[in-house]
């Protein structure tokens, strides 16, 4: 039976989301049912995988997942998740009872998970905890407390124990994504038991770039431009043979540190043992040749998706934008 | 410089330089460093190599003993034989020498086992 997870994502590098996810997917040949359409505007994403397995595989990989949890019930309201939770104690069907009618938004709001997982859970006097998660939005502990105690309807034999316990349910209210702007009641609510999590405490680009890559056991990775080579450290963890090259010679020999660690100015001067066969570059830049490429560079529309760099046999698979400063950011461009 | 990163490089950017490879190899210290082996990754990389190449630069540095001259069918099954390539190509080190473009002559410093293959504007086609 497949099952349904909600996974929750760091909310930085959000447009690197969708593209490590994909990746991840492909090469690990991972199916995956979307219950709702992915979307960056949203920390969460909920959808289905054949076991758990699969979940677990890729939260090992995934460096934007913060956690996993599998999905008991979701709802637009606490009230209707708590109806949701209920009934699914007696839904026998082995499925979800899941109704999406658009139009009439009282009736949309049905997510009854299959009674199985529920039972699983509840039997055999497993001890237990619940967590109580909220998303831009503070409570205090005994607010969380009564939070808790309105699921006391759910069969839990087992002890409940805050240390380690065996299983670990997880209590989710989403309150939107603007601090400034919080609703009194939240938009979107989840219950389920939280598997997995903090495989990510700090997404590192370098990890993206290297899940984007697909990187893998045995795998050549070539950085032209290696500079201090974080990418090496994380394409070699996951077990590639790494190659790179780099103009600054004091870099590579470990004298200096990378050039964007404010370094000053009299480290970019030749050395001695450059200036042997050096020739200075000659080439004739006049003033109104200057002038012309100033204002063509000014008049240069922002960013075009037609200015990518592009290869007669590559496919542009993913373009993801990493924000440098309010003016400046670079891309990632994953081809294939 | 491993031999697998030798097989690679060539000269051909230099003005009046039409291949540029193989640069010949000039070894002052030659080290022999323990890298961890992967069967796997020697049997895929051995169809992208220059197996010429590589026996003959292993040869002007003293190392091509036990190394066949080509490549036998079905070297993936050869134990020994992806042993040897191994040894040759990742674990073999010139740490010190230099590169010579075969055309032009031009040399290229080793120094402590990074080739520097950057070249002046004047040189560039």
């Amino acid at each position: 039976m497949w099952r349904r997870y909600l996974l929750w994502f760091a909310q930085e590098h959000v447009d690197f989301r969708h593209a490590e996810m994909q990746s991840i997917l492909d090469f690990l040949k991972i199916p995956i049912n979307y219950i709702e359409k992915p979307s960056t505007l949203k920390p969460y994403w909920i959808v289905e995988f054949p076991s758990e397995e699969c979940a677990k595989q890729i939260a090992s990989r995934s460096v934007s997942m913060r956690n996993c949890v599998e999905l008991w019930s979701r709802a637009k309201t606490e009230t209707q998740l708590h109806k949701n939770l209920f009934d699914a104690m007696n839904n026998s069907t082995g499925k979800w009872i899941f109704q999406e009618n658009l139009t009439n938004s009282d009736t949309s709001d049905l997510h009854i998970c299959p009674k199985e997982l529920i039972e699983n859970c509840c039997s055999g006097k497993k001890s237990f905890k619940v967590d109580v998660e909220t998303f831009c939005k503070h409570f205090t502990m005994k607010e969380k407390v009564d939070k808790i105690e309105k699921f006391a309807y759910l069969p839990l034999e087992g002890p409940i124990k805050l240390n380690k316990p065996e299983i670990t349910l997880c209590y989710i209210e989403f309150y939107g994504m603007d601090p400034n702007n919080v609703p009194e009641n939240p938009c979107d609510v989840f219950f389920g038991k939280w598997f997995i999590g903090n495989t990510s405490m700090d997404a590192q680009l370098a990890i993206l770039m290297a899940n984007q890559a697909q990187v893998r056991n045995g795998d050549v990775i070539l950085d032209p431009f290696v500079g201090s080579g974080s990418l090496f450290v994380a394409a070699s963890h996951f077990g590639a043979y790494v190659w790179g090259s780099d103009i600054d010679f004091m870099l590579l020999h470990g004298r200096t540190r990378p050039t964007r660690v404010g370094q000053k100015r009299e480290n970019y001067s030749l050395t001695e043992e450059h200036l042997v066969n050096h020739v200075p570059a000659k080439v004739e830049y006049v003033l109104p040749h200057i002038y012309s490429d100033l204002l063509g560079f000014a008049a240069r529309e922002e960013y075009a998706h037609a200015q990518l760099p592009a290869h007669p046999c590559m496919q542009l698979v993913a373009n993801s934008e990493q924000v440098l400063s309010r003016s400046t950011a670079r891309r990632l461009l994953t081809n294939h | 410089m491993k031999l697998i990163t030798h097989n690679m490089l060539t000269s051909k950017c230099l003005k009046g330089v039409l291949t540029g490879y193989p640069l010949a190899i000039n070894a002052i210290d030659v080290k022999v460093n323990e890298v961890d082996y992967n069967p796997e990754f020697i049997t895929r990389i051995i169809p992208k190599l220059d197996w010429e190449v590589l026996w003959t630069a292993a040869d002007s540095i003293g190392h091509s003993e036990g190394l066949p001259k080509v490549i036998e069918p079905k070297y993936e099954e050869n134990e020994e034989f992806l042993k040897k390539a191994h040894k040759v190509l990742l674990e073999v080190e010139v740490e010190e020498g230099h590169l010579t473009c075969p055309e032009s002559g031009r040399q290229f410093p080793i120094s402590k086992g990074i080739p520097n293959m950057l070249l002046t504007e004047a040189e560039v086609q």
